[in-house]
């Protein structure tokens, strides 16, 4: 049954001044998003005392805006220059920029908004009408099911990258032991911290990652740049390929189902932001593919699959904040301070007090999403500015802002000297072909996943406690079956290469 | 640099990490999980850089971006090495002459070891770009940088006039 202050709420959220703030709130979080270093997190922050003067509904939504925009924001860099604006964005520049080599930029580039638009307005819409029920079910899950969880995730990972196994595996297990560096999460102890408070809070993950990502890139592009090769190596043939787009959109109804699903729900727990959903869908959607060989060489259905459930994980982090008060992500715990600086209080009692003004932005961020398509799609042609840009100029400010983005996050220069020794590990780490995305995902997850190991490991002390919580024992199964599954493939594969060998000798 | 040198850096890193976790206050369970971590790691990069020695020692990765970095004509190294030199040294410069003229040096002779053309207006363009970027970080984002006479000029202007 429709609440309703949601009928109530529909006026407000379409009118003029909503739909500007909305807008607004797009193009500042696109180009928040498409700097390097600059997260969606951080354009929320510095934008909820701006809001503070506008009606509450109004700023909550452009802060909406903001996010939604960040988040494909990060893509554009992505795509065109294989620089990942937010984290969030590393599995859309791995099809992406494959895409653009080939002369496929503004396919690539309206692709990811329309995917974007569509995973926003159907996580908006499942905000609108799940947010109860779904909040309730991720609060029965515990230790047990997040670390069967996380688990799963962990290997699903390994199994699906090219690379063999073993050093998928390598590369996770380096990953999860960056993480542990700092102070013990439930001891309090230091870890690898070798004397400097600095380390006491661990790793900066925003600053490791754009040393993984865009440090990197820049360095590529400099040495690409200094060899005589001068522009980016993609065409821009401009956006003739509006229907193609469409087209293609259409045709994927079911990748969007998955990658929606797994992108909200990932984003009702707490703590899986949107970095590491991408990672999840696009493993996933190889396994449905037709065609799995184009995954990570430019896949329609890879770039789909990660954009959509990226922007699906910001309405699903937001549904436990509402509800309970629970940010699902870094980005939906800015919103506490937004909703706290208007006078409400998120948890079950918002929709009693402010159901109009809260169910006018759930309403707008429906909107919020449709605008971002159409902006989107319209700025694309603008987009190519970059493409014009001789790759040296592209390297030199990547590597400003690298510097400034690895600055700017805890405001010293400790995390810069982290940001270059973090680039210095992936260059090396590519040198011995271990690939980097278990090493990132393992970053991501390891404190989480210690976390609940040391509950798991109290709680959990027979294998009757494990069975008596069966979403924990199925996901458990499922990842040893996942595993033995990818190693069996694996040796036959190998079998029939030396079978096949052998016939040509 | 081969992969037996690359995996051997790698492999030092983890070793000064396992080095590290036996100061990690003894019985503590916060010791046991990253040194399994550790171990677990160390052990399998090993067993992998062993058996690529097997295959053929020093063989570089397939990878023709990372093949380029390491070889490529000698200017171009060059100029690589001090592209390299001047981003490690930029944010040193910046602890000493603040944001706004490390931030145009630094972009500036980055720019100029790609191209020497009408270097002067190079100059003038970036000095706008990181005076403009400065008021920017002084009146919207609000990030606090190192600050230098320039910077503190920025801010007479900003807050006096």
């Amino acid at each position: 049954m429709i609440d309703p202050q949601m009928l109530a709420a529909l006026p407000h959220a379409l009118a003029p001044a909503s739909l500007l703030c909305a807008a607004l709130g797009i193009v500042v979080g696109i180009v928040f998003g498409a700097i390097p270093g600059l997260t969606a997190t951080l354009a929320i922050a510095l934008f909820v005392p701006v809001t503070f003067a506008m009606q509450p509904e109004h700023g909550l939504i452009m802060l909406g805006g903001i996010y939604a925009g960040a988040i494909f924001g990060g893509s554009i860099s992505a795509i065109l220059i294989n620089v990942p604006g937010t984290p969030a964005s590393i599995v859309t520049g791995w099809e992406g920029y494959a895409m653009a080599r080939r002369g496929e930029a503004p396919y690539a580039l309206g692709l990811a908004a329309v995917s974007s638009g569509v995973g926003g307005a159907v996580s908006a819409v499942a905000m609108l009408f799940l947010t109860p029920v779904l909040a309730r079910l991720a609060l029965s899950l515990g230790p047990p099911e997040f670390v069967a969880l996380l688990a799963f995730s962990l290997a699903i990972v390994i199994v699906m990258l090219d690379t063999p196994l073993l050093r998928n595996l390598t590369g996770c297990l380096i990953g999860l032991a960056l993480a542990t560096i700092g102070l013990d999460p439930v001891t309090g102890v230091p870890r690898f911290t070798f004397g400097s408070p600095d380390l006491a809070s661990g790793l900066d993950l925003v600053s490791v990652l754009i040393g993984f990502f865009c440090m990197t890139q820049a360095l590529i592009l400099a040495r690409e740049a200094f060899a005589g090769d001068r522009r980016p190596d993609i065409r821009f043939e401009g956006v003739s390929g509006m229907w193609r787009i469409v087209g293609t959109a259409a045709t994927r109804f079911w990748t969007y189902v998955r990658s929606t699903s797994i992108g909200i729900f990932l984003g009702i727990m707490p703590a899986i932001g949107p970095e590491s959903t991408p990672f999840m869908a696009h493993a996933i959607e190889k396994r449905f593919s037709r065609k799995p060989e184009e995954f990570g060489y430019g896949s329609s259905d890879g770039l789909i699959a990660a954009e959509t459930s990226i922007s699906a994980n910001v309405g699903g982090s937001m549904i436990p904040l509402l509800s309970l008060g629970i940010p699902g992500s870094g980005a939906a715990a800015m919103f506490i301070g937004a909703l706290t600086l208007h006078g409400m209080q998120p948890g079950p009692l918002l929709f009693v007090d402010n159901g109009v003004a809260i169910y006018t932005f759930l309403i707008a961020f429906v909107a919020t999403n449709v605008f971002m398509v159409l902006i989107g799609l319209f700025a694309i042609r603008y987009f190519a500015v970059v493409l014009r840009v001789p790759k040296s100029w592209i390297a030199t400010f990547v590597s400003f802002f690298s510097v400034f983005g690895a600055y700017a996050v805890n405001n010293r220069l400790f995390d810069v000297g982290i940001m270059f020794l973090a680039a210095a590990l992936a260059l090396l780490l590519r040198f011995i072909r271990i690939p980097i995305l278990p090493v990132v995902l393992g970053m991501i997850l390891g404190g989480l996943l210690e976390e609940n190991l040391v509950v798991f490991d109290i709680t959990v002390k027979t294998p009757a406690d494990l069975l008596a919580r069966p979403i924990a024992v199925g996901l458990f199964a499922l990842t040893a079956a996942v595993l033995a599954g990818a190693v069996y493939r694996r040796a036959r594969t190998r079998q029939a290469a030396g079978r096949s060998a052998l016939n040509f000798e | 640099m081969g992969n037996a040198a690359a995996s051997a850096l790698v492999l030092i890193g983890l070793a000064v990490l396992g080095v590290e976790s036996m100061n990690i206050e003894a019985g503590s369970a916060a010791a046991l999980y990253p040194r399994v971590l550790i171990g677990a790691g160390f052990l399998l990069l090993l067993g992998l850089a062993l058996a690529s020695l097997r295959r053929g020692a020093g063989q570089p990765a397939n990878d023709t971006e990372l093949s380029l970095m390491a070889s490529g004509p000698a200017p171009a190294a060059w100029r690589f090495a001090l592209f390299c030199a001047i981003w490690i040294a930029y944010p040193l410069a910046m602890s000493l002459l603040g944001f706004t003229a490390a931030t145009t040096l630094a972009l500036w002779a980055s720019s100029l070891l790609a191209s020497r053309r009408r270097p002067w207006l190079t100059l003038l363009a970036l000095l706008v770009f990181t005076v403009a970027f400065a008021v920017a970080l002084k009146t919207v984002i609000y990030v606090p940088v190192p600050a230098a006479w320039p910077d503190q000029l920025i801010d007479a202007i900003l807050y006096r006039y």
